[in-house]
């Protein structure tokens, strides 16, 4: 899995309980081509790569198994692989990122839902041809995020 | 003000919700002359000093810590600020207390959640008639 990058504004949401990493929350993962900024806040912000040909416009969810805490480390860990599958060309895209899309109250300074968490940046673009797919594993050991 | 040190599941806390560093937080600050450990958990977990004297301990006790603005970020970097709090001594003296612990007086998930801990580095008693300023 691509390293983890960080919005700003992820703490602060963790601070104002905009996020609560039960297994009931819905988190997304979206493909962009465009490099998001440390300074973005919510879905909105980002750049979407086109709807169609197995890609759904707001991304796909992710299975969250469970979480632990050990020793002050927080971990968030996946239930299973996130898998794009294309019925046709999909992308380019070089990047996926994590947002909440359980529908919440927010005070953030942005005021609104979808807030993002993170992103992953894998290089350079990839584009899939028609049935290929573009899975996500996260490390079993290092989960989804972890918080320190 | 002295060094913070967190408690292990205070991460475990943010990342469920049960922290909302609004301006509407209830956090407060318990006094107590034994050090606490990471892995507590909830205001239960410490060994207050005697109520008395203008502290008043007890179940979700301590002295109330108003924040002065909602928790925000500064480029990545979350701060939370709060009002100085003054703990007078009044009719005897209070202590000794060598630790401040800050705690969430919520009861809206768990009872209590702690938050951090400050380490004065000597036990400190405030005399009848003098006070104990506490400001970040």
């Amino acid at each position: 899995m691509a390293a983890y990058n960080k919005f700003n504004i992820t703490v602060q949401d963790f601070a104002r309980a905009i996020h609560n990493l039960s297994t009931t929350t819905v988190l997304k993962v979206m493909l962009s081509n465009t490099l998001p900024t440390s300074s973005m806040n919510t879905s909105t912000d980002i750049t979407q790569i086109s709807s169609g040909n197995g890609y759904t416009l707001g991304g796909s969810s992710v299975a969250i198994l469970s979480s632990i805490q050990s020793s002050g480390t927080y971990k968030l860990l996946q239930n299973a692989a996130l898998v794009f599958t294309a019925t046709g060309a999909v992308g380019p895209f070089q990047y996926a990122i994590l947002y909440n899309s359980t529908a919440i109250t927010s005070s953030t300074i942005s005021g609104s839902t979808a807030p993002l968490m993170g992103w992953y940046d894998y290089g350079s673009p990839v584009t899939l041809a028609n049935t290929e797919t573009f899975t996500l594993t996260w490390d079993a050991s290092s989960g989804i995020l972890q918080l320190t | 003000m002295v060094a913070y040190n967190k408690f292990d599941q205070t991460v475990a806390d943010l990342a469920h919700a049960y922290h909302d560093l609004s301006t509407s937080a209830a956090l407060k600050l318990m006094l107590t002359n034994t050090a606490p450990t990471s892995t507590m958990r909830t205001s239960t977990d410490i060994t207050q000093i005697s109520s008395g004297n203008g502290y008043s301990g007890g179940s979700l006790g301590g002295i109330p810590l108003p924040l002065s603005a909602p928790a925000i970020e500064v480029a990545g970097v979350l701060i939370v600020t709060a009002n100085p709090v003054t703990l007078s001594a009044s009719g005897g003296s209070i202590g000794p207390f060598r630790y401040a612990v800050m705690y969430n007086a919520s009861t809206a998930n768990v009872t209590g959640p702690l938050m951090g801990w400050f380490d004065h580095g000597s036990a400190l008693t405030i005399p009848d008639g003098s006070s104990f300023v506490v400001s970040s």
